[in-house]
């Protein structure tokens, strides 16, 4: 049979498949790896749940994990095959007679590659995406016989798992591609490939060491790897998404409220991927375009692609020299060893050899540059660098565990008023960190020491989340006093009221068919009192998240301020004012029980001073030697304000003097009902200390004259139940 | 028709193709013929579309090739090396370039290959060399291209196969008007299969014409003059007979016996050598080859000054 004329322009697709078809040693050993890996790890999670339903998981354990590790084993080949596959696809660049093979056929250079570029791809990915649908396929079968809900519930966070996994190979593979397309000659491609792996993410962060040596004041050594820069241009940096993704999927939070808050993280990183693998591949392809058919066998078509890799080398090795204070001219030995070995081998001689002097000396000179000027502009402006209002689009804040108000990294705050109180806090920390000669501070005298409250200061975690992506994360400590408009704008933020009603209650874990969801509510009363209640059923606790949700948006700041506490739900208090959350807890909830209040005598710290080691932070020059190791004794200052919105503070004997007073004093009581555990930006008048949790007493002149009126004696040990003196009653 | 017209192809600072201009006709089995490294493998991957030349123009029926898919698909170069074939069968070999040669006919790839009694199903590494090159040029042949190139194509080939193959491809030139572009050093293969040819020199083109007319316009001439009055040898030095417009390629003289290589029709040399009234003339058409060594001898490719 002949076959007929034809006019056809594109070849694309036969080259796609007969790619295909010559590297099927490939796709098959692929697919086997494949086949060890996911499905055979389905089938050892369904004989582990088998097992477990028939109470005999201990029989089938080792053998479901040798099926895991196997499948382990299987899958980390399967991802290392990346470089095989891309050197395979383009062989024919390092050989002349293959070359002439690939490069007469009727084919334009684009199509070439692409067809390559994908082909190649397919080969290295497709199998996984395969053996993912026939997993799950697997498992869907097994659900029919097994109950395997537990695992079903985690699917969705599997998925997105293999979605960074296969991100990472995608990329892993268009570095490759990218790598090979420079290089002429087998040697050479395969030590490119591996540099480019390896020096992309230790150029990055040998940069990021030298940045924060030099002036890192709040910016911390791991905030490169929140950094765009970092997580995806490299697989190494994809890895380091990973385990953020992983971490940041509280298992305790429950699979559905964790997959919302890491699914925006996700989106943000595949994105920036999926942009770094066009810029590679864009880049491989005008590469792959200009090079030439008789460049074929040179080591390097573009020979300032070794210079490139040489120059992070070069970079890396002394940059950590002259970060650590290592004997630098070791390190110039050290580079000049690898470089000239390197340059030989490359040059496969010692033809024009001088030039290769010149370009180390360029390579050195260039990387004292780079330290020179790091070091000149404070780490490149770094830590003087705070975004504009305009160009953030979210900051998220993450305050830690305190006693003052935590607050988590999981809240996006778009609210104009928190990223614009956040900003002007950062101002102002850098501000007092630049010019110190600008503040003053009333400092505590050595001998005074341990006689003031202490004001816990806080470690403050900004994240400033750019319109295009661009993440700027800064970390500081600062005295509470100083989050005071910070900390209203948050409470008052949209995005503040719908997180806190959605982490009231906790999930209580039973078996979903026979119980259904149950939430447990940690009630306390007002005075800190536990309360007892039943648990709510999943409608119930919507309701309650609901009402807490509006009442919170409706919160006005005189309320934020002056409002009183209800009771406390968990870690957030319920203000009088919040009428449907109080609504919905009177009607599905007992009423709460304020009997357990037994002591007799209330202490109180009057007119507490609180003192921070602030100015020894702000003030100390940061660098990774001393970056944790700022506490000192030299120059704790007193602080003119704090900020507190948290009940949970316990109360130390050691922190101040405490006084007592008897709870049968009505004005005692009532000085009590006027504590509140919300101050900000305020000093208060006095501390009082209610079951073990310390409240504040704020400078109003009601509370003024109540204190001026009790008489505080020192009777701390003769506590007296407080129902002898009618307080529940008072309180109701 | 392919066309080169004034091409540059540089490798680095090395000139391969230094301001080329030549013409191929359709249906011509066109000979390329030179030095080592004058050019002729460049022109060739220049036409097949794998080098891209740095200045002038490369075409084939007056379209550019280099990157060009439809004109690429009138053409196929079958290269010195067939060692990347290797690991295919003939068959794969087969389904692979008829995948890219829509004119691919697999009755013209059956027969020639039942005439060559190749393996279908064997990998080309077990062939031998010969074998290696008869399956490459019957695949080329059964693409049914407009244009095929070969790069030293008879090479490894026994001289039983030799025949068979030259036969091959005139008959694709008979049947189809296939144009043939050989590039050998074999001259006398090129002088067998080609009806026109050039001499390439360090990148430059020498000559380019049918090979009758080359090999009639050199001849090798044995002459002896009479003798003067006095009896002593009328002498002649190459300038005086250069001045008088022989186009000497070669002079040489042994005693009384000039032996010279010089262009020009066997009548017209006749003509010119008439009026000295020589005791001996005799006029030789020189082979190729001592056509080849010779022109190159003038540009100063001479085999005793290179030894």
């Amino acid at each position: 049979m002949t076959a007929t004329n034809s006019n056809k322009t594109s070849f694309f697709w036969t080259r796609y498949l007969n790619n295909l078809k010559s590297n099927r040693k490939s796709l098959i050993v692929n697919i086997i790896l494949n086949i060890l890996g996911l499905p055979a790890m389905s089938i050892a999670t369904m004989i582990m749940f088998w097992a477990e339903d028939k109470k005999m998981e201990y029989a089938v354990e080792d053998g479901c994990m040798t099926f895991v590790v196997i499948g382990f084993f299987a899958l980390s080949a399967v991802v290392l095959m990346g470089a095989t596959v891309a050197l395979s696809q383009y062989k024919y660049l390092y050989k002349k007679t293959r070359t002439d093979m690939n490069y007469s056929l009727p084919l334009n250079g684009t199509q070439r590659f692409f067809a390559d570029y994908l082909s190649g791809l397919t080969i290295y990915v497709v199998p996984l995406v395969i053996s993912i649908i026939v997993s799950l396929i697997m498992l869907g079968i097994g659900q029919i016989f097994i109950d395997m809900n537990e695992m079903w519930e985690m699917m969705p966070f599997m998925l997105e798992i293999a979605l960074i996994v296969i991100m990472a190979m995608i990329q892993y593979y268009s570095i490759t591609v990218f790598a090979l397309t420079f290089c002429g000659n087998t040697f050479e491609a395969n030590f490119s490939v591996i540099s480019f792996i390896v020096m992309i993410p230790a150029t990055i962060g040998c940069l990021w060491l030298a940045i924060i040596q030099t002036s890192g004041f709040g910016i911390a050594e791991e905030a490169i790897f929140t950094k765009a820069i970092f997580t995806s241009t490299n697989p190494a940096g994809a890895f380091a998404f990973f385990v953020q993704f992983v971490e940041a999927y509280d298992m305790y939070d429950g699979y559905k409220e964790s997959l919302s808050k890491t699914s925006f993280m996700l989106v943000e990183w595949v994105f920036t991927m999926l942009v770094s693998v066009a810029v590679y591949v864009c880049s491989a392809w005008q590469l792959h375009k200009f090079r030439k058919a008789e460049d074929v066998s040179k080591p390097y078509v573009y020979r300032s692609f070794f210079y490139a890799i040489m120059t992070m080398v070069v970079f890396c090795i002394l940059s950590l020299f002259i970060i650590f204070d290592g004997f630098i001219f070791a390190g110039i030995v050290i580079c000049a060893v690898i470089w000239f070995v390197m340059e030989i081998i490359t040059r496969r001689g010692f033809k024009k050899f001088w030039t290769a002097g010149v370009g180390f000396v360029l390579s050195v000179v260039s990387v004292f540059a780079i330290c020179g000027i790091c070091k000149v502009t404070d780490g490149f402006g770094a830590s003087r660098h705070i975004p504009s209002a305009l160009s953030v689009d979210y900051v998220t804040i993450d305050t830690g565990y305190n006693d003052t108000f935590r607050i988590d990294e999981d809240i996006r705050f778009k609210d104009k008023d928190v990223i614009k109180e956040a900003i002007a806090l950062n101002k102002d920390i850098v501000d007092r960190h630049f010019n110190p000669q600008n503040y003053s501070y009333n400092e505590v005298n050595k001998s005074e020491r341990y006689t003031y409250s202490r004001d816990i200061d806080i470690n403050i975690d900004l994240t400033y989340s750019g319109m295009t992506g661009s993440k700027t994360m800064r970390s500081y400590t600062v005295y509470s006093g100083m989050t005071d408009n910070l900390t209203k704008a948050i409470l008052l933020s949209d995005e503040y009221a719908e997180y806190s009603a959605n982490e009231l209650g906790s999930r209580v874990y039973t078996d979903g068919r026979e119980y259904g969801i149950r939430y447990n509510l940690g009630l306390t009363d007002s005075v800190c009192n536990s309360v007892n209640h039943s648990s709510l059923t999943e409608r119930q606790m919507n309701e309650l998240r609901k009402a807490y949700e509006t009442d919170m948006k409706n919160m006005t700041e005189d309320d934020l301020i002056n409002g009183k506490v209800y009771c406390y739900i968990g870690n957030y208090w319920v203000l009088e004012s919040f009428e449907n959350t109080i609504k919905v807890l009177d009607a599905d909830i007992p009423p709460v029980d304020m009997d357990s209040f037994d002591s007799a005598y209330v202490d109180f710290v009057l007119n507490p001073k609180f003192e921070s080691n602030f100015k020894n932070y702000v003030e100390k020059e940061q660098t990774m030697y001393n970056r944790y190791n700022y506490y000192g004794y030299d120059s704790y200052i007193l602080v003119d304000k704090i900020t507190s919105v948290s009940h949970t503070r316990t109360y130390y004997s050691t922190d101040d003097n405490a006084v007592s007073a008897s709870v049968g004093n009505r004005d005692v009581i009532n000085l009590i009902k006027n504590s509140t555990p919300i101050i900000i930006g305020e000093m208060p008048l006095a501390k009082a200390i209610v079951n073990d949790r310390v409240l504040y007493i704020r400078n109003t002149p009601e509370n003024a004259e109540l204190i001026e009126k009790i008489d505080f004696g020192n009777s701390k040990n003769n506590k007296v139940s407080y129902d002898d003196y009618g307080w529940d009653e008072e309180y109701a | 028709m392919i066309e080169l017209k004034n091409v540059v192809k540089k490798f680095d600072t090395y000139n391969a193709l230094d301001g080329v201009d030549l013409k191929i006709e359709k249906g011509t089995a066109f000979g390329l013929l030179g030095s080592n490294g004058a050019g002729k493998s460049t022109i060739l991957r220049l036409l097949s579309g794998i080098y891209k030349h740095d200045s002038g123009d490369v075409l084939i029926d007056g379209e550019s090739v280099y990157d060009n898919v439809s004109t690429k698909q009138k053409v196929f170069f079958i290269n010195d090396e067939t060692v990347q074939f290797g690991n295919y069968t003939l068959q794969a070999l087969k389904e692979y370039y008829k995948s890219y040669y829509m004119n691919f006919s697999d009755e013209m790839f059956e027969e020639l290959r039942q005439r060559v009694n190749l393996p279908l199903n064997k990998k080309i590494n077990t062939f031998s060399k010969g074998m290696k090159r008869q399956a490459i040029v019957i695949i080329g042949l059964a693409c049914r291209t407009d244009y095929l190139l070969l790069d030293e194509a008879f090479d490894g080939l026994d001289p039983t196969m030799r025949i068979i193959v030259k036969h091959m491809l005139v008959d694709a030139m008979l049947d189809r008007q296939l144009t043939t572009v050989i590039s050998s050093h074999n001259l006398k293969e090129i002088n067998e299969v080609c009806d026109t040819a050039a001499l390439l020199h360090n990148g430059k083109i020498v000559f380019s014409r049918e090979i009758d007319s080359v090999t009639t316009s050199v001849h090798k001439i044995q002459v002896v003059f009479p003798k003067n009055d006095d009896g002593t040898a009328k002498e002649y030095t190459r300038e005086q007979l250069s001045a008088e417009g022989l186009d000497i390629l070669h002079f040489e003289k042994n005693q009384s016996i000039y032996y010279i290589i010089a262009k020009g029709e066997m009548q017209e040399l006749e003509k010119f050598f008439a009026p000295k009234n020589p005791v001996v003339l005799e006029l030789i058409p020189l082979s190729l080859e001592e056509i080849f060594i010779y022109e190159l001898e003038v540009l100063g490719y001479d085999s005793n000054e290179l030894k």
